[in-house]
Order: structure tokens, then C-alpha cells, then sequence
């Protein structure tokens, strides 16, 4: 070994020394990097993992049991949405009717005293493959019938439960019914399919079904609450009543798609009592021509 | 001179002795590295997830695809448990949900309005209340009255309290003015602009 390195300047062997101790250097540095991934990112994502992949099985349970519930759906909403929300044209006749039947409601209930005469604008096309028309009214309206008036036009339109609830609303449960139930999608499916007139006017074979599936888990206080907090409560109180019913004998649901776009209240001259100023807008399918 | 021959050649044969240790230690130390880097490292760097030893690379990629599944799931299963599919309607249905209740926004504002009575004398009075969906912008008339000359600081205080909604993004203010009536008294009429939260 000594006559090996004889040979060789002491110089070279100095800086073939220091050249090793670097890489040395460098290949300690690269050990500390792996172990500190090792616990700043590995660790995490290791932690994590059997997370995703229990969800991802649970979704793919949940799409399972769904398909077979879809597979039973009979009817389609869209056929309705077509012709009566969502027409190719303004059906003006539908739209005015509805009218009708909301200032016959100024005789039956205390809340509506008067509608003023409606005002129709010029049909606007736009862009996103709509058309819309405005339409200007007033109401003098009780200060509590004032809800049942704009709750109304917030359910103009809505076909289904689940066009009634918000998104946020649904995210909340499914994700409750992810973690606790993941089988009671089939439940959820079929009240979110329930068409909304439908379950204003009867809505406790609906709710009885849900109780059923969901007893005793934490989804039915959630879900009590949903639908006693939500759009739906309106929906039963108003819809569940005679509204409902005069809308179903003069075939006017689902109601034309109208959405309130400007709403001015102004107190009245009766103490409790104001003018509600509407600008609404019905909305109808852009013909591509 | 022999002296400093020996002295020279001393340094040089310490040079070479402590060249060598320093090589020799450099090689065996880099060796036990380039063991541990090619047989340690990835067997105490790599996870077994998935039946499968992934190292952080593999299983970044493992975590991120674990990700678009559920995604694409959820939108499979959401296409399931809706029955409605149009999307023209569905952007409809949604801006729909965004509308700001007019109805709960008065009656907080009335709230509002209300704290400001005095001995049952209303201060605060609303003239109208406008909401515009389409922006979320909401036009508050109405005037301070029953006040004496405080009425302009009464308004101050209702804009504040207004300002303090939770549903208040933006509330622009109003300008504070004094006006006195016929009778001799004072009244603070106000516009107010207010951008809702969405």
C-alpha cells in the first residue's frame, strides 16, 4: 500500500482525498434531505392515504347503489323543464296566468292586499344560450306575507327537492351521510327526486322514509334541520296549501323559471303594511337561429 | 543546507502521511455513503401503500391520483342522485340560490333601526330598501328624526351598526347633512349603498 502511494505526488493524493470528502459531504447532505421529506412530506401523505382510499371505496359504493336507484327512476324532469321552465320560446300565456293566479290570491289571504298591472319588457337575448324577458310589478303585502310573496318567485321555477335546496345545504349532508350511513344515499336519492309540488303538498311519506333510514345516526338532526330551515320549509307552507293546489288544477306547475332580479320595499301607509316593487325576469331557451 | 534538506523532506513525508489518512479516511467514508445511499436509503425511504413500497415520489403521484378519483367519484355520483342534468337550467337554479334574501335583509335592518327608539319614540326611519340580485348592492333610504340636533350623530351610530352585519362586504357612506324642519325641528336624511357578502 505504501509503495502504491510512493509513487503517486502528495499533492495529488491531498486533493483526491479532499475531492472524496466532498462528495462525501454531498452524499451526507442528500441522506438528511431523504429523511426530512421522510417526515415532512412522506409522513403526511402516508397519513392520508388510507383516508382517500376509504372515501374513494365509499363513493364507489355509493355510486353502485345509485345507478340501481337511477335505473328505477321512472319519468324525466327534463321533458318538463323543456316545456314549461326552460321553454325554446316565451310562452307569454303561461307566464300571465301565473300572474292570475297569484292577484286571485290578494281575495283569499290577508297578507296580499293588491297587485299592481304587470308591465312586460322586450325580449333579450344573451349570450349563454338564454333569452330573457323583464317583468315590473308591485304587491301590497302584509310585513309576514312578505316571505310567502318573495318565496314564491324564489320557487318559480324549481322542479325538484333538490333544485330547492342549496348547494352548501346538499354538500353538508352528503358529506354526513358519507361518514355515518354511506348506503342511505339510496334514501337521499329518492328524496332529492321527489318532485317539489309534490312534496309541499304531502311531504310526510317523503320524511317518514328518511327518519326510517337515518335513525339513530347524527344525518337526521342535520337533516331535521334542513328541512326545517331550508327553502323547503317555505315551500310546504306556501305550496302545501291552497296555492299548491290551484297551481296543479289549472296545470300551471312547474311554474315558469323567474328569477328576482331588483327588489325595492317601501313601508305603506298602514302601519305593517308595504309595497313590494318588482323587477323579475323570466328566462327561456336562445334559439341557435 | 543538509539541514534544511532533512527539514524539507520531513514536511514533505508528513504531507504525504497525512494525504494518505485523509484519503483513506475520505474513501471509506464515502463508500459506507454510497452503500447506505444505494441499500439504506431507499429501504428505510420507501412506504408500502397499496400493497405497493412507493418512495415520496410514488407516493405524491399515489396521493394526487387518490385525489381525481374521488373527484371524478363525486361527479359521478352527483350525476346520479340529480335527477335534473340540463346545465342551462342547473347555472339557473344556482344563481338563484345566490339571491340575497330581501326579507331577512329589512328585517336586520329593522333590528337595527329599532335600537335607536327612545322612551317609544322611532329615531331611525326607513324609506325604502332596495336589493339588486344581480350585483348583490342593496340602497337604504330613510332619515334620523326625533333626534334634537343629535340626528347627524345618530346616523353615524346606525351606519356604524349597519357596517358591523356579518352580511355587510362594503357599506359606502353616507353623506351626513342636517336639514331643519318647518316645525323647528332636525332631521338627517341618508342614502345608503351596501354590497352583500356572497
Amino acid at each position: 500500500m505504501r509503495k502504491l502511494f510512493a509513487r503517486i505526488p502528495a499533492p495529488i493524493i491531498l486533493l483526491v482525498g479532499i475531492i472524496l470528502l466532498g462528495v462525501s459531504g454531498m452524499l451526507v447532505n442528500e441522506h438528511v434531505r431523504s429523511i426530512v421529506t421522510m417526515r415532512d412530506v412522506s409522513v403526511p401523505l402516508i397519513a392520508s392515504v388510507p383516508e382517500l382510499e376509504h372515501r374513494n371505496a365509499l363513493l364507489n359504493e355509493q355510486i353502485e347503489l345509485a345507478e340501481l336507484q337511477a335505473s328505477l327512476r321512472i319519468g324525466s324532469y327534463e321533458e318538463q323543464i323543456h316545456k314549461y321552465v326552460l321553454p325554446e320560446t316565451v310562452d307569454f300565456g303561461r307566464l300571465i296566468a301565473v300572474f292570475d293566479v297569484l292577484s286571485l290570491l290578494t281575495e283569499e289571504h290577508v297578507f296580499l292586499a293588491s297587485m299592481s298591472p304587470l308591465t312586460v319588457g322586450e325580449e333579450v337575448k344573451s349570450d349563454d344560450g338564454l333569452q330573457s324577458v323583464s317583468l315590473a310589478v308591485s304587491f301590497t303585502v302584509q310585513e309576514d306575507g312578505m316571505d310567502n310573496l318573495l318565496n314564491f318567485f324564489r320557487l318559480a321555477g324549481l322542479v325538484t327537492v333538490a333544485d330547492a335546496l342549496s348547494p352548501a345545504e346538499i354538500d353538508v349532508i352528503l358529506e354526513r351521510i358519507e361518514a355515518e350511513n354511506p348506503a342511505g344515499i339510496v334514501a337521499l336519492e329518492q328524496f332529492f327526486s321527489a318532485g317539489l309540488l309534490n312534496y309541499s303538498r304531502e311531504p310526510r311519506p317523503y320524511e317518514e322514509s328518511l327518519r326510517r333510514t337515518f335513525a339513530g345516526s347524527s344525518v337526521l338532526p342535520l337533516l331535521e334541520e334542513t328541512l326545517n330551515t331550508s327553502l323547503l320549509a317555505d315551500a310546504k307552507s306556501f305550496l302545501g296549501g291552497r296555492l299548491g293546489q290551484v297551481l296543479e288544477q289549472q296545470n300551471l306547475w312547474p311554474l315558469p323559471f323567474l328569477l328576482a332580479h331588483d327588489v325595492v320595499i317601501t313601508p305603506g301607509s298602514s302601519p305593517g303594511w308595504y309595497t313590494c316593487s318588482l323587477t323579475l325576469q323570466h328566462f327561456a331557451r336562445a334559439s341557435s337561429l | 543546507m543538509s539541514n534544511t534538506d532533512s527539514t524539507t523532506s520531513g514536511l514533505g513525508s508528513a504531507l504525504r502521511r497525512g494525504s494518505v489518512s485523509l484519503l483513506l479516511f475520505s474513501f471509506v467514508l464515502c463508500g459506507a455513503l454510497v452503500c447506505s445511499k444505494v441499500f439504506l436509503l431507499p429501504r428505510y425511504t420507501r412506504v408500502e401503500v397499496d400493497g405497493k413500497f412507493r418512495d415520496v415520489e410514488s407516493l405524491r403521484a399515489h396521493h394526487v391520483s387518490l385525489q381525481a378519483s374521488i373527484l371524478e367519484s363525486e361527479q359521478e355520483r352527483d350525476v346520479l342522485i340529480f335527477p335534473v342534468h340540463d346545465d342551462l337550467y342547473q347555472s339557473l337554479v344556482k344563481e338563484k340560490h345566490l339571491q340575497p334574501d330581501s326579507v331577512e335583509l329589512l328585517k336586520r335592518v329593522q333590528n337595527i333601526a329599532d335600537q335607536f327608539t327612545n322612551n317609544g319614540t322611532r329615531r331611525v326611519f326607513l324609506n325604502s330598501l332596495e336589493v339588486h340580485g344581480s350585483d348583490r348592492s342593496v340602497v337604504l333610504n330613510g332619515d334620523v328624526r326625533n333626534a334634537g340636533p343629535r340626528s347627524m350623530t345618530l346616523l353615524a351610530q346606525f351606519v356604524e351598526a349597519l357596517r358591523a352585519l356579518p352580511v355587510v362586504q362594503e357599506l359606502s357612506n353616507p353623506q351626513f347633512k342636517r336639514q331643519v324642519n318647518a316645525d323647528g325641528s332636525y332631521k338627517s336624511p341618508f342614502t345608503i349603498s351596501i354590497i352583500l357578502r356572497s
